[in-house]
């Protein structure tokens, strides 16, 4: 018998399995009964921005409720899920409101499968068992890999889906494998009680543990896109609608980096499991093979998608280090990251609806043409390239800080590093948009709608905000960061 | 008369004249943009000059305070959790590097209205113009590292578009180049900065400054790296080869900035960080500071008599020239500190004259390469007499203001006793008396006297003739900033 945790009504999951499961496929029908297809997208940004408000709104502290003695039914909320789930309904609210503008065709189905995958984002952080991570996982994944070839007349759209399924599918397979060999080894997959069975020495030395840890975390890697799992990113990201390509980039690789957090913090503590120096050596590879890549790329979005990749690294190069400052680094390079990938994978797709081209040599000197647009992605461009005064310095700032810190000299420095080549990929851009001069595709393109331009000043303003005004941010994730494990 | 002064002086720090003069730029840069997309470009030209006036009308007022060694300090709160609080100071070192900036920073604006009226997104121009100008002002002002990077690099960004959209020649190359080598100099302060913090916890400069008294091991690596971005910012030999492209094709107004003030900022973070300090690496480093600076004495000063185009004359002139402020603060003695920072200002004010000068033979000539120019003595003779201050200026000649720099900071040299490398110095000044006889002749006296081109217009000439007088009053008096500069060399 479900108890009623007093409070359990007004936890964003619940507005969304209800708002998603129960009433979008039934308003599907009716909107195209009615032939009045943008009733589904009102509706789905209204849901987005109704959970969003209990989640910003929602008490701190730890919720935890039970719906059955079954295994699998545990929901878990703690700050740091509500830290996530803002992030993620934010950038979704965002992404709704820009797609009222963008999405013409099938916007009924559109929205359905979008609410579908933030209710599989939202569902990973909420879970309190393996059980119904697994669950919600796979319907993050299989509404990903859906609206990826949601172009399904493009070819490349088809491809880069099945790859990413394969993908994908192969991943979970690993984390299923690995939860498997955790339950036969503990007889459990709560988190609460799994953290107590691992901590125990008798533990630490059996084999197929360690076993189960490297499964779920190659799983995990593959869809957080760390070397050497990211192949299916730089395809996946770039064939999907652009406020797709801003939710997977921004929002969906976050996922696994929460469950990544979840796994390293809850059940396999650095001290006894040791896996830092792993982590951080893919670190270092997947941050290096980002953005040494993203130079080569001429696709603008491609380029955007190997940028993800690298600040992918940053992240699990903060992991790795594992103090305090480094994941308070981390948690608020999640969020600058996607405030900032989402903002411009948004303004690049304004300019590539405009011009009808992903070609950066094609979309040379567009800025003079869509001024608002491309001075938006430069802010997110600049913001990823770690110029102080917008948000990603503050955060990767206190992530290198943190390796000095922790004497992890040589990482630091290949941080720097490629903080550097960043900023030239980036400036590249900038300087494709503004200062070359026009071509036959950008000299007629116009500015975009104001329904798709507001999103992009709200995350614009956002990336100054932060960068200028850090304070009240980093307190909140020096505190998730400052909770005893 | 007196009284009234000192009572508007203690009113204008009432109004906290530091943080207004960064945020009435920084603020009203958009506006400006918007001004010259809706209203005619020239009004955003009017509105950004009369908003650049303020800063160096703050810095005017001040002038009483300083001189009485007071310190002037605003304080906000800000990022706690870092401890870090958004302070501005402006203090004896800092006061003459504010003042060269806000005034060459009014004075260059003021000359654009008509330099740049034909050229197109001037709202763009002045916006950016002013962020730049921002910049350099909040680079003198922080009291902490971390605010310090982050107006170093708004420095840069907008001179990049600047050099990168209004710039001549291969103007977006050029640029990239510049972003690229100071943005690589940018992360290797960046580095420094991070290992200090992680070291001792703070980027405070005054907390830094109680804490490292005794020195520490690591601090050479740290003030390598921190050397190393303020050396590709002032263009330190072999870190130079951005500059003579930079700000050879730069418009002339950004030139003057560049050249006269932004590689000074450069100078700045090489005497508050590192001699401020890291007393002691500083001492080690000198074994290759000292020689390097005299290299990019010669060096600049050989590439520079070999330029037929004016403006890359004046580029390597600057090279050379941060040879001596180098110099000047390297060589361990009181009056040579003093004469190099006295450098920072009277090559600023002449460097910033020149490039005013030759955009004016420019903007009247159409021309640039020096050996196509010839007899405009004439016409121009105001352009020519400017031009020939501050080139005599720069070379050292009595009684004009570059003299008394060079004058301590050879003096300073002799006092220290390093004999050789002085002498190299000083032989260094007929190199740059040479370059710029050369350019004189080559552009005024050569040649037929060529009656159609005309004089530059009022509003070009007048930044030229204030800057003129300046320099030669600084000569014939003693500069009145002098005394500032000396209780910043005793604080040191």
């Amino acid at each position: 018998m479900a108890e009623l945790v007093p409070g359990i009504m007004s936890i964003p999951i619940l507005t969304l399995l209800l708002g998603a499961v129960l009433v979008s496929p039934i308003l599907m029908i009716l909107a195209r009964f009615l032939k009045a297809p943008k009733i589904v997208g009102v509706y789905a940004t209204l849901v987005l921005a109704y959970a969003l408000w209990q989640s910003l709104t929602a008490r701190p502290g730890t919720l935890t409720a039970r719906f059955s003695q079954a295994p699998g039914s545990i929901i878990m909320a703690d700050d740091l899920t509500y830290y996530f789930t803002s992030i993620i309904l934010g950038i979704g609210l965002l992404s709704a409101v820009y797609s009222l503008g963008y999405i013409k065709n099938r916007s009924a189905e559109f929205y359905t499968l979008l609410l579908v995958m933030v209710l599989g984002m939202v569902g990973v952080f909420f879970s309190g068992d393996f059980v119904t991570f697994f669950i919600f996982w796979e319907i993050m994944s299989i509404s990903s890999y859906l609206l990826v070839a949601f172009n399904y007349r493009e070819w490349e759209s088809v491809e880069a889906s099945l790859k990413y399924l394969i993908m994908s599918s192969t991943g979970s397979a690993a984390i299923l494998f690995g939860l498997s060999l955790l339950y036969g080894l503990s007889g459990t997959l709560e988190f609460g009680e799994l953290s107590s069975v691992l901590a125990s020495q008798s533990a630490r030395f059996e084999l197929w543990n360690i076993a189960a840890l490297v499964l779920i975390i190659g799983g995990l890697g593959v869809n957080i896109a760390m070397s050497p799992f990211h192949y299916w990113l730089p395809d996946a990201h770039p064939a999907a609608p652009s406020p797709i390509s801003a939710m997977l980039s921004g929002v969906v690789i976050k996922t696994g980096v929460f469950a990544m957090i979840r796994v390293f913090t809850l059940l396999y503590p650095a001290e006894m499991y040791g896996w830092s120096a792993g982590l951080m050596a893919l670190a270092l590879l997947t941050m290096t093979i980002g953005n040494v890549m993203a130079v080569f790329q001429s696709d603008i979005k491609r380029l955007l998608a190997f940028s993800s990749i690298a600040n992918i690294g940053y992240i699990a190069l903060a992991l790795s280090i594992n103090t305090p400052l480094a994941l308070a680094g981390a948690l608020l390079h999640v969020l600058n990251h996607a405030i900032a990938k989402a903002l411009l994978f948004l303004s690049a797709g304004c300019i590539i609806e405009a011009s009808g081209t992903r070609n950066l040599d094609e979309l040379s000197g567009i800025g003079r043409r869509m001024p608002l647009s491309a001075a938006t992605y430069s802010i997110g461009a600049f913001s990823l390239a770690g110029i102080p005064g917008l948000n990603s310095f503050v955060s990767e700032y206190a992530i290198i800080l943190a390796a000095f810190s922790a004497g992890q000299f040589l990482p630091g420095a290949i941080m720097l590093v490629n903080v550097i080549i960043g900023a030239m990929y980036h400036l590249r851009v900038v300087q494709v948009l503004f200062l070359k001069p026009e071509t036959g595709k950008s000299s007629v393109s116009h500015e975009a709608r104001p329904v798709m331009l507001a999103p992009l000043l709200v995350l614009a303003a956002l990336c100054v905000l932060i960068g200028v005004y850090a304070s009240p941010f980093l307190s909140i994730v020096f505190q998730l960061a400052s909770v005893p494990k | 008369m007196v009284g009234r002064w000192l009572e508007v002086n203690m009113e204008i720090q009432t109004l906290s004249p530091l943080i207004l003069s960064i945020a009435l730029p920084l603020g009203f840069s958009p506006i400006v943009a918007l001004f010259g997309r809706l209203l005619h470009p020239r009004s955003a030209g009017v509105f950004a000059t009369s908003i650049l006036f303020f800063p160096m009308l703050f810095g005017f007022l001040l002038y009483p305070a300083i001189n009485s060694g007071a310190v002037v300090e605003e304080r906000l709160s800000w990022i706690p959790e870092l401890g870090l609080t958004f302070t501005l100071r402006l203090d004896q070192l800092s006061y003459p590097f504010y003042l060269l900036i806000t005034l060459v920073g009014f004075l260059s604006t003021f000359y654009s209205l008509r330099y740049m009226e034909h050229e197109k997104g001037l709202g763009s121009y002045y916006s950016l113009t002013m962020m730049f100008i921002t910049g350099m002002i909040g680079v003198v002002l922080s009291t902490n590292l971390f605010l310090f990077y982050i107006f170093w690099e708004l420095m840069l960004i907008p001179s990049y578009f600047l050099i990168a959209y209004w710039g001549t020649g291969n103007a977006r190359i050029i640029g990239f180049k510049y972003f690229a080598m100071t943005h690589v100099g940018a992360i290797s302060l960046l580095a420094g900065i991070v290992w200090l913090n992680s070291l001792y916890g703070s980027v405070e400069l005054d907390v830094l400054r109680l804490i490292l008294e005794g020195g520490s091991p690591a601090m050479l690596g740290i003030a390598t790296l921190i050397f190393i971005g303020a050396a590709v910012k002032m263009a330190l030999f072999p870190l130079h080869t951005w500059l003579p492209d930079a700000h050879a094709e730069a418009p002339t107004p950004i030139s003057v900035l560049l050249s006269g003030v932004m590689i000074k900022t450069g100078v700045y973070a090489y005497a508050r960080i590192i001699g401020g300090l890291m007393p002691a690496a500083f001492q080690q480093a000198l074994p290759v500071v000292l020689p390097l600076s005299v290299v990019t004495v010669f060096w600049g000063g050989m590439m520079a008599l070999v330029q037929t185009d004016i403006k890359r004359i004046l580029a390597y002139s600057s090279i050379s020239q941060i040879g001596y402020m180098v110099f000047g603060l390297s060589v361990q003695s009181s009056i040579g500190l003093t004469g190099g920072l006295l450098h920072v200002v009277t090559h600023g004010l002449a460097k910033s004259l020149l490039f005013m000068a030759a955009g004016s033979i420019m903007h009247s000539a159409g021309e640039r390469d020096i050996t196509k120019l010839g007899g405009l003595m004439r016409p121009m003779w105001f352009t020519a007499s400017v031009f020939l201050i501050g080139g005599l200026s720069i070379a050292g000649t009595p009684p004009l203001a570059g003299f008394f720099s060079e004058w301590m900071i050879f003096a300073g040299g002799f006092q220290a006793n390093i004999m050789s490398y002085t002498i190299l110095a000083i032989l260094g000044t007929a190199l740059t008396l040479g370059y710029y006889l050369k350019a004189f002749m080559y552009i005024f006296t050569r040649g037929e006297p060529r009656a159609a081109i005309k004089e530059s217009p009022i509003s070009m000439a007048a930044p030229m003739a204030i800057l003129a007088v300046v320099i030669i009053l600084a000569g014939i008096t003693t500069p009145p900033i002098t005394g500032i500069i000396n209780m910043a060399v005793a604080k040191q």
